[in-house]
């Protein structure tokens, strides 16, 4: 009993904490403009997020150590440094839009500025980094963030013309106010927004974190296998609920109050309450994994000690590397910049970063010497060939298309 | 190329500093023709129309939920605050964008006046959301100055 109510509340914190902020915006934007079109792109996101997270959590279970650290081991220091230089500046990027989102959230309720925001929130940040223990920091908001299932529910009380959506996102094709180049920006946004670094190394980290053995593969296997998708059904939803009401008044996506608009139309305020919360838990999650992916990765880089399983003097330089980028991110949001913008960038930018941080994890996978009998199969690793290639073409044509699209305007 | 035995690539058969500096210049102006330098001051004014719609348009439905209780106050604060910055951004964008006497001047004008009524329509209707007074006759105006919006968006608004 007590195993399967763990089962349960790993996959139900996995759907909870899929969405950030990266997520929540790139979807909506993208059913506002483009309908289900790119639906399909979700559905090759979250395949390879799975691909890739169940793989760097079975390393961290089998060698007990966490992915980044074996990647400097086995690749050099060379390669280890790109590696961290661009999952590192990523996550930078993402942890600062995570931050300004969680300003956004709130300033919906309570109309006070972001600005006034932002150091409230970089400060609860670092303080639950501090002092609240892993697993609770990771359950609660996990289980907090279930509440962005109103996205779901707004979707069927908005009462769709269901063939009309299904025939979009099973046959898609570009709308005719919008050009190719915006839609494949877009469909590479939306792909870096689902395969976003941060979440691989963070559940690695995790998995070290929490002590996981060789045991808890299974475990590990069934809360990707079916969080992440779940999570991926709420991303379709919240662009489904973009494409119902803002699509058809020509509402494109440009602010976090817009994407709350489909889900007052549909529930009015027990649904708006349920989103603010759902948002705020969100990008208040995924803001506390991209500060402990950051110093996660410095620390397993520079071969420091590290992890919350630790007293913050037993890992002080793991805790200031955490402390220093919280700040580097107020000082970037202090700039006045728009953290709807940053976010947009980050996804693009996660997607510019991708083989830079899957194919070690690859190659690590599928090394005899740390993995043993549970290296990749070959069916995983056919997978992970395909998926090599989609990265590959993703990151090459991001910043083409970014120029040639204005960033998707 | 020529490699020595470390593998290094000689300077010796690689293209000189000057000529990749040519070529990546040539590379910039070719993105920069292909992402819209050319065609004028209408692709401006028809994007500025667009996102001009779009801001008037959310103001409308936050509105209209803050009349049919349907949302909070400080959501509906929010997004026409929100509405109101792009506003001011898309003029921002238009006053500095030059135009040619005859169709791209007669655009621009037209352009400009949308932007000023609708920045009228969404400032009163701040001022009413604030003073906490009936909606109602607010949320009409503001469906009138989306109405004129969207058909002047859809006049300009590129198709691909």
């Amino acid at each position: 009993m007590k195993r399967v109510l763990g089962v349960a509340l790993g996959v139900l914190t996995a759907i909870g904490g899929f969405l950030d902020i990266g997520d929540l915006v790139t979807n909506a934007v993208v059913g506002s403009r483009f309908g289900l079109s790119l639906a399909w792109v979700v559905l090759v996101g979250v395949v390879g997020i799975c691909l890739f997270a169940q793989m760097s959590g079975r390393v961290a279970a089998v060698s007990g150590r966490a992915t980044f650290e074996i990647i400097r081991e086995r690749l050099g220091p060379k390669a280890g440094l790109a590696n961290l230089s661009a999952s590192f500046l990523i996550n930078l990027l993402t942890l600062t839009a995570e931050i300004g989102g969680i300003a956004l959230a709130l300033q919906l309720a309570s109309s006070v500025a972001p600005d006034l925001w932002i150091p409230v929130a970089a400060f609860a940040v670092w303080l639950v980094i501090w002092r609240v223990k892993f697993s609770i920091m990771e359950n609660v908001t996990g289980l907090v963030g279930l509440c962005l299932i109103v996205f779901a529910v707004a979707l069927f009380l908005l009462g769709p013309d269901w063939s009309k959506l299904a025939e979009q996102a099973f046959a898609p094709s570009v709308p005719g106010s919008e050009s190719v180049g915006a839609y494949w920006y877009y469909a590479v946004a939306l792909f870096g927004a689902a395969m976003t670094p941060y979440e691989v190394f963070f559940f690695s980290s995790g998995a070290v974190e929490e002590k996981w053995k060789k045991k808890d593969i299974s475990q590990s296997r069934i809360n990707v296998l079916v969080g992440f998708p779940l999570g991926g059904v709420l991303s379709v939803a919240i662009a489904a609920c973009a494409t119902i009401v803002l699509l058809p008044r020509g509402i494109e996506v440009s602010s976090l109050s817009q994407i709350v608009l489909p889900v007052a139309e549909a529930g009015g305020k027990l649904a708006v309450a349920f989103v603010i919360v759902g948002i705020v838990a969100a990008t208040f999650g995924a803001a506390l994994e991209t500060t402990l992916s950051s110093g996660y990765t410095l620390a397993q880089f520079f071969g420091w000690s590290w992890g919350k399983f630790r007293k913050p003097a037993e890992a002080a330089r793991f805790h200031i590397a955490m402390i220093i980028c919280l700040l580097v991110g107020l000082g970037v949001l202090a700039t006045g910049v728009d953290p709807i913008l940053v976010t947009e960038y980050s996804v693009v930018f996660s997607a510019i970063a991708l083989p830079l941080t899957y194919l070690p994890i690859l190659i690590v996978a599928n090394d005899k010497q740390y993995m043993g009998d549970a290296r990749n199969g070959r069916v995983t690793n056919a997978f992970a060939l395909v998926y090599l290639v989609i990265i590959l073409v993703a990151s090459i044509a991001a910043i083409p298309l970014m120029i040639l699209t204005g960033a998707g305007a | 190329m020529i490699q020595d035995v470390r593998g290094r690539t000689s300077a010796r058969g690689r293209p000189s500093a000057r000529a990749r500096l040519g070529a990546v210049a040539v590379v910039i102006a070719v993105v920069a023709c292909l992402s819209g330098c050319s065609g004028g001051a209408i692709p401006t004014i028809a994007a500025a129309t667009v996102q001009l719609d779009a801001a008037v348009q959310t103001a409308s439905l936050a509105l209209q939920q803050a009349d049919a209780d349907i949302t909070f106050m400080p959501v509906a604060e929010t997004t026409l605050e929100n509405a109101i910055t792009e506003v001011d951004d898309v003029s921002t964008q238009l006053s500095e964008t030059p135009v040619q006497a005859g169709r791209e001047a007669d655009a621009k004008r037209e352009a400009t006046t949308a932007l000023q009524d609708a920045a009228a329509a969404l400032d009163d209707a701040r001022t009413t959301l604030r003073a906490g007074e009936d909606l109602h006759d607010t949320v009409q105006q503001l469906q009138e100055t989306a109405k004129r919006t969207a058909e002047l968006r859809e006049r300009w608004e590129p198709s691909s």
